[in-house]
């Protein structure tokens, strides 16, 4: 009996020194440890939205971004709230050009995410995916043209053509961009009508790599037109010749029946430009029989328009943003803005364009980078390393486990660890020996004990 | 002694490869001297020490970590040294099992006695003064007897807040303290009963949390002399917040009161420490900076026994494959003498350079 209680430590003890060993060598010979454990996990408790998170997590950081997003769709399912699974499965999602996805993610990270470095770099991501999400809609449409071709789209749906500058002055060549714009806008006035949005039009523009002059075409137009599911598309023509006279003449052309259904004009000068488009719009609302409430008739006429180098400005904006010289478009936009401080449309722009050059830079490096340090980061780094617990649980055990059972260790590790322990330290635990004696008082000439001493 | 084994082992069933790799080694000298009067009727404490720490996650769920330190401890008189005590400090061994999915820990830490004992008359003052609750020497004892340390740490989530409970039981045995001529004293520590409650939660990117210890202490024995030098009482608030630049700045408070109780021979009079730290801390790079300013205040029975200001700069950077900690202090303030109105100034100097080796 005596023997076999003292081998049986020395059997433990010996199983304690060997058991990671031997489990190093298991999980190597797996694969990714780390990913094991976590599949494992899963396996035994499928309904653990911490399970799934840290499994989608660690997916991701594999590129496995199919299984990433299935882990972190569940994990959301069964826990809305957890900004971290929202946030990966927006990654994932954008990773698998599921921009839909993606957006729906996002949103729900800028919803219930904690980190505000990182919403504000979500912010910006959702701007410039939303031109990346335009430019995959533009390809996917025209690798379903055929499919399209049978597609009957109501023709109060309504798309318009960046317009063609007949221009003696090259100069105002860019307000091709900025009238079709300006156009969109009024036209969306109409509730009658539903207008898309000129970045989309453009975005199909650029894919099918559309002239300006095939646009006159009114089958070109019709092709344009299917791409972007509009029953109805404007095309549109500004000719100025070298003195101040300006007109605009158009056609809506009915994509169903590639026949143009109306032939809006409006004559005026440049300096009137603003005028001459209400005219032109007021025309297309006329041949296509749509007509303002008088709400929207009084918004119509009441609104504010900018001055004309202003405008020019924001037209040559839209130009560079079209082309993805976001810096020029910014400054082009900030420019329309100093010419004339109340153009909103300019602000918004600028605004936009800024955002979608950051978001640019928005990586899921630069992601991660940024929940360094917070508390979704240390989530984010445990399922990394094969852990699904909670963190902050942790960071609540560790403040308390601290000053439970302190040692020297805690003292030394607050010295060397960063952010929130900083170099104060606590009196954590007694000295007895002093407290007895009262020789810890430090303003005392010299220490004094009087002990009496009973001999035996 | 079968019961711990089998809950070490079962601590040591492992989830995931963790092994002497992931071990994490910390330490480094660290530098205190304070000078307490003026000229003429002047005291000088110093303590030079090098703790070191050893922490060894064994598996995902168990962590074992040793500590030490050697500390060189001195008083002077008017630039007269009156007393030194130089040496090893005790060794504590501590294990920590984390058990229910990380909510709970249980902790159990013995303090193996390989420090400074039967301290001779000529090196008592040196080891009484490093004690000092108030100016906080890093180590502030050079023994204090076997003693084994068991406890149990719970967190679990309410709504945004997470909120833990602990508590823990210290027994000591009796230990020789000090040699009085001929005679030694033996000492016998009361056994200590700790609860402590925290409440933390995020705010923003950062975070905010509230703790308070309590701690009982049963009669202390120097010899058949019998005394108890009063419960203690600490609460501490921290608030932690990252800038929008990448930088960080946290503010720490911490209050301890001590209840009246006795003293070998005397009463030991209530006493209470209030400090708060105020601390900004930069990103440069891969370094990282962080300058400070802290405030403490003594009451003493109610009257003031002290108050210290201190501004301090640490640095935080890797070289060599290891995290290095260099940081400075310096203090200015005054003490007052045990019933005295008069107060004395105090300043000093604290100086570390702690090293974490991955």
């Amino acid at each position: 009996m005596q023997r076999r209680l003292r081998v049986r430590p020395l059997v433990l003890a010996a199983a304690l020194l060997c058991a990671p060993a031997a489990v190093a060598l298991h999980a190597q010979a797996a694969g990714d440890p780390a990913l094991t454990k976590l599949e494992q996990r899963v396996a035994r408790d499928p309904n653990s939205a911490k399970a799934q998170r840290a499994l989608g997590v660690k997916y991701f950081e594999l590129k496995r971004f199919g299984e990433a997003k299935a882990a972190l769709d569940k994990a959301r399912a069964m826990d809305p709230k957890d900004g971290v699974s929202a946030l990966y499965a927006g990654m994932s999602a954008e990773a698998l050009n599921d921009f839909a996805g993606a957006r729906d993610a996002y949103s729900k990270y800028l919803e219930v995410g904690k980190s505000k470095a990182t919403k504000k770099q979500i912010n910006e991501r959702l701007v410039a995916m939303a031109r990346d999400e335009l430019k995959a809609q533009a390809k996917q449409a025209v690798a379903n043209e055929a499919r399209l071709r049978g597609v009957q789209s109501p023709s109060t749906t309504v798309a318009v053509l960046p317009f063609h500058c007949a221009c003696t002055d090259t100069a105002l060549k860019p307000l091709e961009r900025g009238m079709a714009d300006l156009v969109v806008t009024d036209l969306a006035r109409a509730s009658a009508l539903k207008v898309l949005e000129r970045d989309r039009m453009q975005a199909i523009v650029d894919e099918i790599k559309l002239s300006q002059t095939a646009q006159a075409d009114p089958a070109t137009a019709t092709r344009a037109g299917k791409l972007i599911a509009a029953g109805s598309i404007l095309t549109g023509q500004i000719v100025a010749g070298g003195g101040t006279q300006m007109n605009l003449a158009g056609a809506v052309v009915n994509t169903t029946t590639s026949q143009p259904t109306a032939t809006p004009t409006a004559d005026g000068t440049i300096n009137a430009i603003f005028d001459t488009e209400r005219k032109f719009v007021l025309d297309v609302f006329r041949e296509m029989n749509v007509t303002l409430t008088p709400d929207e008739a009084k918004a119509f006429e009441q609104r504010r328009v900018p001055s004309f180098q202003a405008f020019l400005a924001y037209s040559r904006g839209l130009m560079a943003e079209d082309d993805g010289r976001l810096d020029d478009a910014i400054a082009l936009f900030e420019s329309a803005r100093s010419l004339d401080p109340g153009f909103g449309a300019a602000l918004q722009r600028a605004q936009s364009a800024a955002a979608a050059k950051n978001g640019a830079q928005v990586s899921s490096a630069s992601v991660q980078q940024g929940l360094k340090n917070t508390s979704e980061g240390q989530v984010v780094s445990a399922a990394q390393r094969g852990s699904t617990t909670d963190v902050t649980i942790n960071l609540t055990l560790n403040n308390v486990v601290g000053d439970v059972n302190p040692t020297l260790t805690n003292t030394v590790q607050n010295g060397t660890s960063g952010g929130a322990n900083t170099s104060t330290n606590t009196p954590q635990n007694r000295d007895a020996t002093a407290d007895a004696t009262g020789t810890d008082q430090p303003a005392q000439k010299t220490g004094q004990i009087t002990i009496v001493i009973k001999k035996p | 002694m079968r019961k711990l084994i089998a809950l070490l082992a079962l601590g040591a069933a492992p989830l995931g490869a963790q092994g002497l790799s992931d071990a994490s080694v910390l330490g480094g000298p660290q530098y205190v001297s304070y000078k307490i009067g003026l000229s003429g009727a002047e005291k000088t404490v110093t303590q030079l020490s090098v703790p070191i720490a050893f922490v060894l996650p064994v598996t995902e769920r168990f962590t074992v970590d040793v500590s030490s330190a050697w500390a060189d401890s001195r008083v002077s008189s008017d630039g007269v040294e009156s007393s030194k005590i130089s040496g090893l400090t005790d060794t504590q061994l501590r294990g920590n099992l984390s058990m229910f999915d990380g909510s709970a820990i249980f902790t159990l830490g013995v303090n193996i006695p390989t420090g400074m004992y039967k301290v001779p008359d000529a090196q008592q003052e040196a080891a009484g003064q490093i004690g000092s609750d108030f100016l906080l020497y890093p180590v502030s004892s050079m023994g204090s007897g076997t003693a084994m340390t068991g406890g149990v740490a719970i967190a679990r989530s309410l709504g945004d807040w997470n909120l833990g409970f602990g508590g823990s039981f210290r027994y000591s045995q009796p230990f020789d303290a000090y040699q009085i001529q001929d005679a030694v004293l033996r000492f016998e520590p009361g056994s200590e009963t700790r609860v402590r409650v925290g409440l933390d939660r995020a705010v923003g990117d950062g975070r905010i949390s509230f703790a308070g210890t309590y701690s009982t202490f049963t009669d202390d024995k120097a010899d058949s002399t019998t005394f108890a030098t009063g419960a203690r009482t600490l609460a501490q608030a921290s608030l932690y917040m990252p800038t929008d630049n990448g930088n960080d700045w946290s503010i720490s408070v911490w209050d301890l009161y001590r209840a009246q109780g006795q003293q070998i021979g005397a009463v030991a009079p209530s006493e209470n420490i209030a400090n708060v730290n105020l601390a900004y801390g930069i990103n440069v790079g891969s370094a990282y900076i962080q300058p400070s300013i802290e405030g403490r205040a003594w009451m003493r029975d109610g009257e003031k026994a002290g108050a210290t200001g201190t501004g301090g700069l640490r640095l935080r950077f890797d070289a060599l494959g290891m995290s290095m900690n260099p940081s400075v202090t310096y203090t200015m303030g005054n003490v007052y003498p045990a019933g005295s109105t008069t107060s004395i100034d105090v300043s000093g100097i604290r100086a570390t350079l702690l090293i974490r080796v991955r």
